[in-house]
C-alpha cells in the first residue's frame, strides 16, 4: 500500500515538474469536452430518433464524458513503449523474475500515472463538465459510484490490453507501425465517438465480441442510467479484466521461454 | 538567400537516403500502409454510422462530408511523408544528438525533415484520392479544370498549414525540452476536428478552429466555396483565402523555429 | 585553409562563461502544487570565465572530473552553444554567429552519439558529407586514401553503420570528421569502449593527422594512455573553473606516484617490512583485506617489472593487476599538490 502511494506521489511531482504539459493537457481536454458537446448538441436540435439503448438528448454527455475517460485511459499508453523498448534492448529479464510480479509492478507504476490523470485531468475536467457545460449529472448517486468502479475496471482491461501490445514488440521490432492501427481500432470499436448501438446491426454484434466497447460505452451506460441491467455490464467488464490479464500472463511466459531460448 | 538553395539540393541527396533505408524495411512498409488504410477506413464507416442516422450534418451529406475528408487526407499524406521527422524533435533534444545537425555548414530545419520519409504518407494520398473520386461521382460534380487547379493549389496550401502546425508545436521542445503531449493533444483534436463540417460545432469553437488553429482552412472553408455552399460563418471570402492562411503560419512556423534554435543555443538540454 | 599570421592562436578563448536557469524543486506540501503556478528558477554556472590560447598543430587534452563543465565549454567552441558572456574566436571566426563558415574548419567526433546514417552503408554516409562539406574530387581521393592506409576502411565501408563494432563505428566516425580536412579536430570522448588495437590505431591516426596536416586538435578523454602518447598540452578543468594548463612534461612531474598495483596472494602472511627495506620509500602499501594489496609507485622511479619480479619470486600470485590512475583522483589530487604548493 504504502509503495502505491510512492509511486502516486512521484507520478504528481512528475507532472509538477512537466508544468507546460500539465496547462497543454488540461486545455486539450477542455477544448474537445466543448467539441463533443457541440456536435452532438447541434445534432440532437435535428430530432432524430436514435433507436438503440441511448437516447439523442443523452447524446451530448455521452460525448463529452467520454473525453475525461479518454484522457484517464491514457494514462495507460505509456505502457507499450516501456515494454516494447524493453523487448528491444532485452532488458526485459531484468524487470523481475516472475510474471504476477512483473505484471504487479507494472500496475503499480502505471497507476501513479493514472491518478495523476485523475487528479490533473479527470476531476479538474468533471467539474468544468458539470458546471460550465452543463451536461447531466449521474441519473442517480448509486449511478455515480458504479460508474467510479466501471472506470476502474475500464482502465484494468486498457491497461491488460496495452501490456499486450507492448509485447507483440517481441515478434515485431518496431510497434509503431501497429500502434496506428490498434489505436483507430480502438475508439472505432469502443463507441468513444458513437456508441455501437447505432451501428447496423451485423458489425454491432461482432464488435460486441471485442472487449472495447468496455471501456466507454459501458461506463457511460452506467452513468446515464440506460443499461438494461448494471451489474451485468460490471460483470462483463470484470470478466474482460479476467481474460486479458490472463493472456498477459500467458503472454510473458511464452515471451519469458523465447528469451531464454534466443538469449535476449 | 543563395545558401537555403543550394541546401535545398543537399536537402534531395539526403531524402535519397532517407528513402534508401525507407526501403530496407519492406515489411513494416506494408503493414504501415496496411495501418493506415484501415484505420481511415474505420472514421469513414464512423461518418457513415452518424450520417445514416441524421441524414446530413447541418446541410452537409454523406458524400460531401466524405469529399471534406479525402481533401485532408491529401494534406496530410503530403505532409506526413515529408515532415514527420517533426514529430520526433523532442527525442533528438532531450538525448542530445540534435547538435549534430548546428555543426554541418547546412540548414539545420532542412537536416533534419530530410532524415526520415514516412511512406504511410502515400497510403493517406493514396486513400483520399480514392475516396474523393467516388465521393466525386456520386455527387454528380463536373468542375472546370481551373476548380481542379484550385483544388491543387488548396491541398498545397493545407499542408503547408498542417506542416506549420508540426512545426511549432514541436518547436516547443527547444523550450521546455518536450512537446510530445503537445503534439499529441494536437494530433488528436485535429483528427477529431477535421472530418466533420464546421456547421455542427459552437461558436466558440468556429472561431478557435478558424484562427488560432486554423485547420478549418485545410478542408472546410474551401470546400465549402468549392461546392457553393455557404460556410458557417456566413463570410464567402474565406474560401479564397487557404493560401494567404498558408502563408502567414509559414512565416510564423519559420520565427518560432528560428527563436527556438536560437534558445536552444542558450539553455542546451 | 586560410593563410593565418603564424602569431595568432588559432582558438582564443577569453573569460568564456556559461550559465544555466534550471527550475528549482521546491520542498513542502503543496509544493508540487505551488511549482506548477509559480516556478522559481536558480543559476547554475557551468563554466566560470575560462580563458587560452591554443596555436595552430597543437595537440591539447581537455580533462577534468565528470561535471566540470567539459561538454559546456566544447559545444561554445563548436557553436552549438551561445555563451552567457566572454569570447571565444576560431580561425578568426565567432562559432554561433558564423556558425556556416565556421563548420567548415571543424571536425567533431563525439564518442558515444554517431553521426553516420544508421541504417545504409558508411560510404555512403561519407559521399552524402562530401556533398555536405563541398569537398572536391581530389581532395576526397586524398583523404579516403589516407583513412584507407590508416584506418583501414574499406573493410568495413560497405556495411551498413548499424552492423559495424563500436571500434568500426568510431573509425567510420573520424573519417567522416575529417572528410573537409577542418584545421580543428573536436574529440569527446572517442574511444570509450573501444577494443585496445583500434585504441592503438586511433594514437597513430592521431598523431600522423597532426603531423603531415597540422590539424589543430582537442581531446577529452578519460583514458590515460591517450593523453600520454598523443598529447603534448594539458588543460585540466573542474566546477568550471581551469586549475591548470601546462605541457605535458610538467603534468607528468606532478602525477609522480601514481602507478598502482593490485594483487592477490596465496600466502597467510605478507612481509611488509621486507618489501620496504628492499624498495626503500620509492612505493607506499595498502592493505585491502583478504591478502589483496595495492602499491602505489612511480614507474619512473622503480621499474614495474622489478617490482612484479619480486613479488613472484616471494610469494604465490594469485592475482596481479596493473591499474591506470583514474583522472578524477588525479586531477583533485594536482589541485590539492598545487594548493600545497
Amino acid at each position: 500500500m504504502r509503495v502505491l502511494l510512492i509511486f502516486i506521489r512521484l507520478a504528481y511531482q512528475q507532472a509538477a515538474i512537466y508544468r507546460f504539459e500539465f496547462w497543454v493537457r488540461i486545455g486539450g481536454v477542455f477544448i474537445m469536452m466543448y467539441g463533443m458537446l457541440s456536435l452532438w448538441k447541434t445534432l440532437s436540435t435535428q430530432g432524430v430518433r436514435l433507436g438503440g439503448g441511448i437516447p439523442l438528448e443523452q447524446m451530448p454527455t455521452y460525448g463529452t464524458i467520454n473525453i475525461i475517460i479518454f484522457s484517464l485511459l491514457s494514462a495507460a499508453y505509456s505502457i507499450r513503449h516501456y515494454v516494447a523498448g524493453q523487448v528491444r534492448s532485452g532488458k526485459l529479464e531484468l524487470d523481475l523474475l516472475k510474471p504476477v510480479n512483473f505484471i504487479n509492478f507494472m500496475l503499480l507504476r502505471n497507476f501513479g500515472e493514472f491518478m495523476t490523470g485523475l487528479l490533473v485531468t479527470g476531476i479538474p475536467g468533471l467539474v468544468f463538465a458539470i458546471f460550465v457545460l452543463k451536461v447531466q449529472l449521474p441519473a442517480q448517486p448509486i449511478n455515480a459510484l458504479l460508474f467510479v468502479l466501471s472506470l476502474l475496471l475500464a482502465y484494468l482491461i486498457f491497461f491488460a490490453f496495452n501490456l499486450l501490445v507492448g509485447m507483440v514488440a517481441i515478434v515485431s521490432l518496431n510497434i509503431s507501425s501497429y500502434t496506428w492501427a490498434i489505436d483507430a481500432l480502438v475508439s472505432f470499436a469502443s463507441g468513444m465517438v458513437v456508441p455501437l448501438t447505432l451501428f447496423p446491426d451485423k458489425l454491432k454484434a461482432l464488435l460486441y465480441l471485442l472487449p472495447f466497447y468496455n471501456l466507454y460505452q459501458s461506463p457511460l451506460q452506467i452513468y446515464l442510467g440506460s443499461a438494461h441491467n448494471i451489474y451485468q455490464v460490471l460483470a462483463i467488464q470484470l470478466l474482460w479484466v479476467v481474460v486479458l490479464f490472463l493472456c498477459a500472463h500467458l503472454a510473458w511466459r511464452i515471451m519469458d521461454k523465447k528469451v531464454q531460448i534466443q538469449g535476449g | 538567400m543563395a545558401n537555403f538553395f543550394y541546401d535545398l539540393k543537399l536537402y534531395a541527396s539526403i531524402l535519397r537516403l532517407a528513402i534508401h533505408t525507407r526501403m530496407q524495411y519492406r515489411s513494416d512498409f506494408f503493414i504501415g500502409l496496411f495501418g493506415v488504410i484501415f484505420s481511415n477506413l474505420a472514421n469513414l464507416i464512423l461518418i457513415w454510422i452518424i450520417l445514416e442516422k441524421f441524414n446530413a450534418l447541418a446541410a452537409w451529406s454523406l458524400y460531401e462530408v466524405v469529399l471534406l475528408y479525402a481533401i485532408w487526407l491529401m494534406s496530410q499524406g503530403i505532409n506526413a511523408l515529408f515532415f514527420w521527422n517533426m514529430l520526433g524533435l523532442e527525442n533528438y533534444i532531450v538525448d542530445g544528438s540534435f547538435d549534430q545537425y548546428l555543426i554541418r555548414p547546412m540548414n539545420p530545419f532542412l537536416q533534419f525533415i530530410a532524415r526520415e520519409v514516412n511512406f504511410m504518407g502515400f497510403g493517406d494520398i493514396l486513400l483520399g484520392v480514392s475516396i474523393f473520386i467516388i465521393s466525386y461521382n456520386r455527387l454528380h460534380l463536373s468542375w472546370s479544370a481551373t476548380q481542379f487547379l484550385w483544388l491543387f493549389i488548396i491541398v498545397l496550401s493545407g499542408t503547408a498549414i498542417l506542416a506549420s502546425i508540426y512545426i511549432i508545436f514541436s518547436s516547443v521542445s527547444f523550450w521546455t525540452g518536450r512537446s510530445k503531449s503537445l503534439l499529441r493533444i494536437g494530433l488528436r483534436f485535429q483528427q477529431f476536428g477535421q472530418r466533420y463540417p464546421l456547421d455542427i460545432f459552437g461558436q466558440w469553437y468556429k472561431v478557435f478552429v478558424s484562427f488560432f488553429f486554423p485547420i478549418a482552412f485545410v478542408n472546410y472553408y474551401p470546400l465549402a466555396g468549392l461546392l457553393s455552399k455557404p460556410n458557417a460563418v456566413n463570410m464567402p471570402i474565406l474560401a479564397y483565402l487557404s493560401p494567404f492562411v498558408a502563408i502567414i503560419l509559414v512565416l510564423l512556423a519559420i520565427i518560432v523555429w528560428h527563436f527556438g534554435i536560437n534558445s536552444y543555443g542558450s539553455t542546451g538540454s | 585553409m586560410e593563410a593565418q599570421v603564424v602569431k595568432v592562436p588559432i582558438i582564443q578563448v577569453k573569460n568564456l562563461t556559461k550559465v544555466f536557469k534550471t527550475a528549482v524543486r521546491k520542498t513542502g506540501r503543496f509544493s508540487a502544487l505551488h511549482s506548477l503556478i509559480n516556478p522559481e528558477y536558480i543559476e547554475k554556472t557551468a563554466v566560470d570565465s575560462i580563458s587560452f590560447n591554443i596555436r595552430k598543430g597543437e595537440i591539447v587534452g581537455y580533462i577534468g572530473p565528470n561535471g566540470a563543465g567539459k561538454s559546456t565549454s566544447i559545444k561554445m567552441l563548436t557553436g552549438i552553444l551561445k555563451p552567457s558572456s566572454g569570447k571565444v574566436e576560431i580561425a578568426g571566426l565567432i562559432p554561433y554567429k558564423n556558425r556556416r563558415k565556421h563548420v567548415q574548419h571543424i571536425g567533431v567526433v563525439l564518442g558515444q552519439k554517431t553521426q553516420l546514417w544508421w541504417d545504409i552503408p558508411l560510404i555512403e554516409s561519407l559521399m552524402l558529407l562530401k556533398e555536405i562539406y563541398k569537398v572536391d574530387d581530389k581532395t576526397y581521393k586524398e583523404n579516403m586514401m589516407v583513412f584507407e592506409e590508416l584506418l583501414s576502411i574499406s573493410d568495413f565501408q560497405d556495411k551498413p553503420v548499424r552492423q559495424l563494432s563500436l571500434g568500426q563505428r568510431m573509425r567510420g566516425d573520424l573519417a567522416a570528421s575529417l572528410l573537409h580536412s577542418p584545421d580543428i579536430l573536436f574529440l569527446d570522448e572517442p574511444t570509450i569502449g573501444v577494443d585496445v588495437v583500434t585504441k592503438e590505431k586511433f594514437r597513430v591516426f592521431i598523431r600522423k593527422l597532426n603531423q603531415e596536416q597540422k590539424t589543430t586538435i582537442l581531446l577529452t578523454t578519460h583514458d590515460m594512455a591517450d593523453i600520454e602518447r598523443i598529447c603534448e598540452r594539458i588543460i585540466i578543468i573542474d566546477e568550471g573553473k581551469i586549475l591548470h594548463d601546462m605541457p605535458l612534461v610538467e603534468m607528468k612531474k606532478i602525477i609522480k606516484g601514481y602507478d598502482v598495483l593490485e594483487f592477490e596472494i596465496n600466502n597467510e602472511k605478507f612481509n611488509a617490512t621486507a618489501l620496504n627495506s628492499v624498495f626503500g620509500n620509492k612505493l607506499q602499501l595498502n592493505n585491502l583485506g583478504h591478502r589483496r594489496f595495492k602499491i602505489d609507485f612511480d614507474s619512473a622511479e622503480l621499474a614495474t617489472s622489478d617490482l612484479i619480479s619480486y613479488l613472484a619470486q616471494n610469494y604465490q600470485l594469485k592475482n596481479i593487476a596493473i591499474k591506470e590512475p583514474e583522472i578524477e583522483t588525479l586531477v583533485r589530487d594536482i589541485f590539492e599538490k598545487s594548493e600545497n604548493n
